[in-house]
């Protein structure tokens, strides 16, 4: 069964073609805003371009690294406690946005809850590949990675940051399944978190108004629907052949947030279904390639690990991409390789480089 | 381990499914959004990003006949305010009212828009430039300044309802402005404009030029329009009567040379325009005519040569049963002639003058002295007055009408039938605009013969009869009174009258045809002798000596008139 499957190339040219469109893109939905805010038209492109090499030298560092020191105990449990740690220095951190998900390293802001979701994946990996038999059996053995990730869900979901919280939710619950337990503790697993997800929606407000928002968001095109709506008219103006790079005009304010979030409207208005397609269709390749992986593992770790990152990545590419196209709850999630993203980029990026790694096969 | 990892595999499967029929999912949805209904979507945004604005084009301006300036266009300024948040909003608004006048509606208005968070608030419309300097100078940076073309009535009052007046969007809504919109207004532009989310304009393309509107030569002379609007105010005024109206007429081209109206407003300021204000008196006041109507009598059965001008009629001694009905005179009359009939003005006498004619020839003759329908005045809202056709009338309708009641007609009407005998029998349809050919247009209406005889009638009112007071000295006048008992509610009232004097002059050469109305004079006077002809004899007086228009014994000493020399276009412009 042991097999190298050399550098996993379709991967790596996915990912480059992503972060290329990101970059362009970035550029011409920021530039206005950067010229109006910050005075010079490259602001947003030239922080992420720092933030992208950043990401794409850890990257490279992961694959030539010769040890796989993201499956050693030690880095393992240190990554988690580091996260931890991170997660509660946000509690005292400004409130942006009514939230406080962010801290300041000089001029730069590094979000935690990127960080906790690869620290998840690879503690949970490492714990089940290494006790096996408790997680077939169930019961008790779930209950330290119960503690810790709940621990960081609890601190995630005071910031308040639901989306990342339940994110972590549902990766975890695809290990765990991946990782064979049974289906009873699934069952449990999915029932516990619905009632959590209801009583936090109930608990914060704002929650409630995008739920709300999710049935109506056309009734009200000024209102919580805004946003949708100008994705809409956004993409649907592109048509298929788009508007022509740098012409659109959803980008002057009518989307918010247009160089993170809606990003891939102002893409599909620009360069039309054309270039929304390609990158749809490349996600999917992304998506194919990583569960290849993942089932080509020679170990029980690495499958858990190459199931986590890519189903991590690719759902939250699909959320990104279904609210935008308006078959989704509005939720704050940027598009993996293409929004402008900083710490959640880097991060992303370290745990490409990861997979590719494992897809390597030099596993032992 | 073999069997845990096909079940790992199946559960990798499990895992895959979902996520790949959401990707389907996305990407149908993405061709549904992008190629389908495209179309749609890209309505929406042209509909919420660009705007077509009008350029209003600059109006033409309106001189009077001498080519002095009635109405121009000049630039004004509108301030307007970007509402960003309530509180700075207001804080401006009370620093921009502290430096220019708003009156106590106008500050509500712009106070409500600023309450309701509209992003674009008008603070003043069409200021002037020192009122936009004063706001300015404070300096706020939400305060900016659109130019914009605002109508100006030099003359304020003068003429107002003539001219009538335009709207904030320059659009004529009154008078000569109204009628003559199409080619004062000119062509307006279109500008394409491109707004994004925060309404701020990021692109502007021109789609039409504008063109600038026409000029336009009224035959109005201000001099003799300012003249009229003076003495009609003065006689309303003394006479405290509800409202009054005077025409001026050239007698041989039907150009009318003032026409005013009273009560009147300030076109420049579109708050004195009112409903009892703005109406042109002349034109839209449908009213029973009274005596002045006789002329209309007199000339039609002198035109049938029905009337022989030697037979005395007997006047009943004031007091005459006619089929019923019990007609009077002010006077008690015995035996007169025809022209001490219409002279002393007896009801009685003209009554049975009508009669010598067929109530269908009456009819004819009323219809072509121009009743019962509008003079074609170039004028919105002309009155067409009243005329019944004989078979609706009663018994006594043909002698009713022979004294000038049992009909409507508008002022301008009766100054018209008048004329016609000013003219030796000539009906001239009036006009209003200077026409490059100086066309006239009208037809013979009665024979030189009648007009003759008519206006020595005419002269007579004056010389001996009920109009002495319009005598001007040096000058034969002819005319004739008017008091015309209103009709309210269907009776004939005791107390309210309609006084009135039409007439022309110098008699022989007519260079003027007036028409004073003077509704419900209610001082101690109310003949129209007493009430309209004094101001007949001051515009009159007042006119001829503008004109240069001097009595024929002063004409002989020559020194006047090698002392001045008359320019060619002020003669013309009356004979």
């Amino acid at each position: 069964m042991v097999r190298d499957q050399g550098l996993n190339i379709k991967l790596f040219i996915v990912v480059i073609f992503l972060l290329l469109v990101g970059a362009i893109a970035i550029y011409s939905s920021s530039a206005i805003l950067s010229a109006e805010v910050y005075g010079y038209s490259y602001y947003f492109f030239i922080k992420h371009l720092i933030y992208l090499f950043a990401g794409l030298i850890i990257m490279l560092f992961v694959i030539s690294s010769k040890s796989e020191f993201y499956k050693s105990q030690g880095f393992v449990y240190g990554l988690l406690i580091l996260s931890i740690a991170l997660l509660m220095l946000t509690l005292n951190a400004p409130i942006i946005n009514g939230t406080q998900r962010w801290i300041r390293f000089g001029g730069f802001s590094f979000q935690p809850s990127e960080l906790a979701k690869l620290s998840v994946i690879l503690y949970l990996a490492y714990y089940f590949s290494q006790k096996r038999e408790i997680v077939l059996k169930g019961g008790s053995g779930l209950l330290i990675p119960g503690i810790f990730v709940g621990i960081i869900i609890i601190l995630i979901v005071k910031q308040p940051d639901i989306g990342t919280a339940s994110m972590i939710v549902i990766i975890s619950g695809l290990i765990l399944f991946a990782g064979g337990i049974r289906i009873k503790y699934i069952l449990y697993l999915i029932s516990f978190s619905l009632i959590f997800l209801i009583s936090t929606i109930l608990l914060y407000d704002y929650a409630i108004k995008r739920v709300v928002a999710m049935f109506d968001y056309d009734s009200d095109p000024l209102g919580k629907g805004f946003q949708i709506v100008q994705s809409l008219i956004a993409l649907g103006s592109g048509g298929f052949s788009g508007v022509g790079l740098g012409d659109s005009t959803q980008k002057l304010y009518y989307l918010p947030y247009a160089h993170t979030d809606f990003i891939f409207s102002v893409i599909g208005e620009e360069i039309g279904f054309i270039a929304t397609f390609l990158i749809v269709v490349s996600f999917l390749v992304f998506f194919v390639e990583g569960m290849k992986i993942a089932r080509n593992s020679k170990n029980h770790q690495n499958m858990l690990i190459a199931l986590g990152v890519t189903t991590w990545i690719i759902i939250q590419a699909l959320i990104n991409v279904s609210v935008v196209i308006g078959i989704f709850p509005p939720k704050g999630i940027p598009l993996p390789f293409v929004s402008y993203g900083g710490s959640s980029l880097v991060v992303m990026l370290f745990a490409v480089g990861i997979l590719i790694k494992i897809s390597m096969g030099k596993t032992r | 381990m073999r069997s845990n990892q096909t079940n790992h595999k199946e559960r990798l499967w499990i895992i895959f499914f979902p996520i790949f029929i959401w990707f389907i999912i996305v990407i149908a949805r993405l061709f549904d959004v992008q190629v389908l209904n495209a179309e749609k979507y890209k309505k929406r945004q042209v509909k919420q990003n660009e705007r077509v604005l009008e350029v209003s084009s600059e109006r033409g301006n309106i001189y009077d006949r001498k080519g002095r300036i009635l109405a121009l266009t000049a630039d004004s300024y509108s301030i307007y305010l970007q509402n960003k948040d309530i509180k700075t909003s207001l804080k401006i608004l009370k620093k921009v009212v502290s430096k220019i006048y708003f009156s106590p509606d106008e500050y509500k208005k712009v106070k409500a828009r600023i309450l309701r968070k509209r992003s674009f608030v008008w603070l003043k419309r069409k200021a002037n430039e020192f009122e936009k300097d004063r706001v300015i100078n404070l300096g706020f940076k939400n305060v900016n300044v659109i130019k914009e073309k605002k109508r100006y009535y030099p003359n304020m009052r003068l003429a107002c309802h003539l001219l009538g007046t335009v709207s904030v969007d320059n659009n004529g809504i009154e008078g000569i402005e109204k009628e003559y919109d199409k080619k004062l207004k000119g062509k307006n532009g279109e500008i394409l404009i491109r707004r994004d989310a925060r309404q701020k304009i990021y692109e502007v393309h021109k789609v039409k030029n504008w063109q600038r509107g026409d000029d336009l030569t009224l035959t109005i002379d201000s001099v003799i329009q300012y003249i009229a609007q003076k003495e009609l105010k003065k006689a309303v005024e003394e006479n405290r009567a509800k409202r009054g109206t005077v025409i001026v007429l050239s007698p041989f081209t039907g150009e009318v040379l003032a026409m005013a109206s009273y009560p009147d407003f300030n076109p420049n300021n579109p708050r004195t325009l009112t409903r009892l204000r703005r109406k042109n008196l002349a034109i839209e006041l449908n009213y029973e005519p009274g005596s002045t109507f006789k002329v209309v009598t007199a000339s039609s059965v002198i035109d049938k040569k029905k009337l022989n001008l030697r037979k005395l009629i007997y006047c009943e001694e004031g007091r005459y049963n006619y089929k019923g009905e019990i007609f009077t005179d002010h006077t008690r009359f015995g035996y007169l002639t025809p022209k001490e009939v219409i002279a002393h003005s007896s009801n009685i006498g003209t009554m049975k003058i009508a009669l010598f004619i067929k109530g269908s020839e009456f009819y004819q003759k009323e219809k072509y002295f121009g009743f019962g329908k509008k003079t074609g005045i170039q004028l919105p809202g002309e009155a067409s007055g009243v005329l019944r056709a004989p078979s609706r009338w009663s018994g006594v309708t043909q002698v009713s009408m022979a004294i000038g009641y049992g009909i409507m007609v508008t002022p301008l009407q009766m100054l018209l039938a008048v004329n016609s005998i000013a003219t030796g029998g000539y009906f001239v349809l009036p006009t209003i605009v200077k026409n490059k050919e100086g066309r006239i247009r009208g037809y013979r209406v009665v024979s030189k013969r009648t007009a003759r005889i008519v206006k020595s009638f005419l002269k007579a009112v004056v010389k001996i009869g009920t109009g002495k007071i319009a005598a001007i000295d040096g000058f034969d006048v002819a005319g004739k009174t008017g008091t015309a008992r209103k009709a309210i509610n269907g009776r004939y009232s005791q107390k309210k009258y309609y006084s009135s004097f039409v007439g022309f002059v110098p008699a022989d050469k007519p260079v003027l045809s007036i028409i004073v109305v003077i509704d419900e004079p209610s001082a101690d006077k109310y003949y129209g002798g007493e009430v309209a002809a004094p101001v007949f004899r001051n515009i009159a007086e007042q006119s001829l000596r503008y004109l240069k228009v001097y009595p024929d014994f002063l004409k002989e000493r020559k020194f006047i008139f090698a002392e001045k020399t008359v320019k060619k276009g002020e003669k013309n412009a009356v004979s």
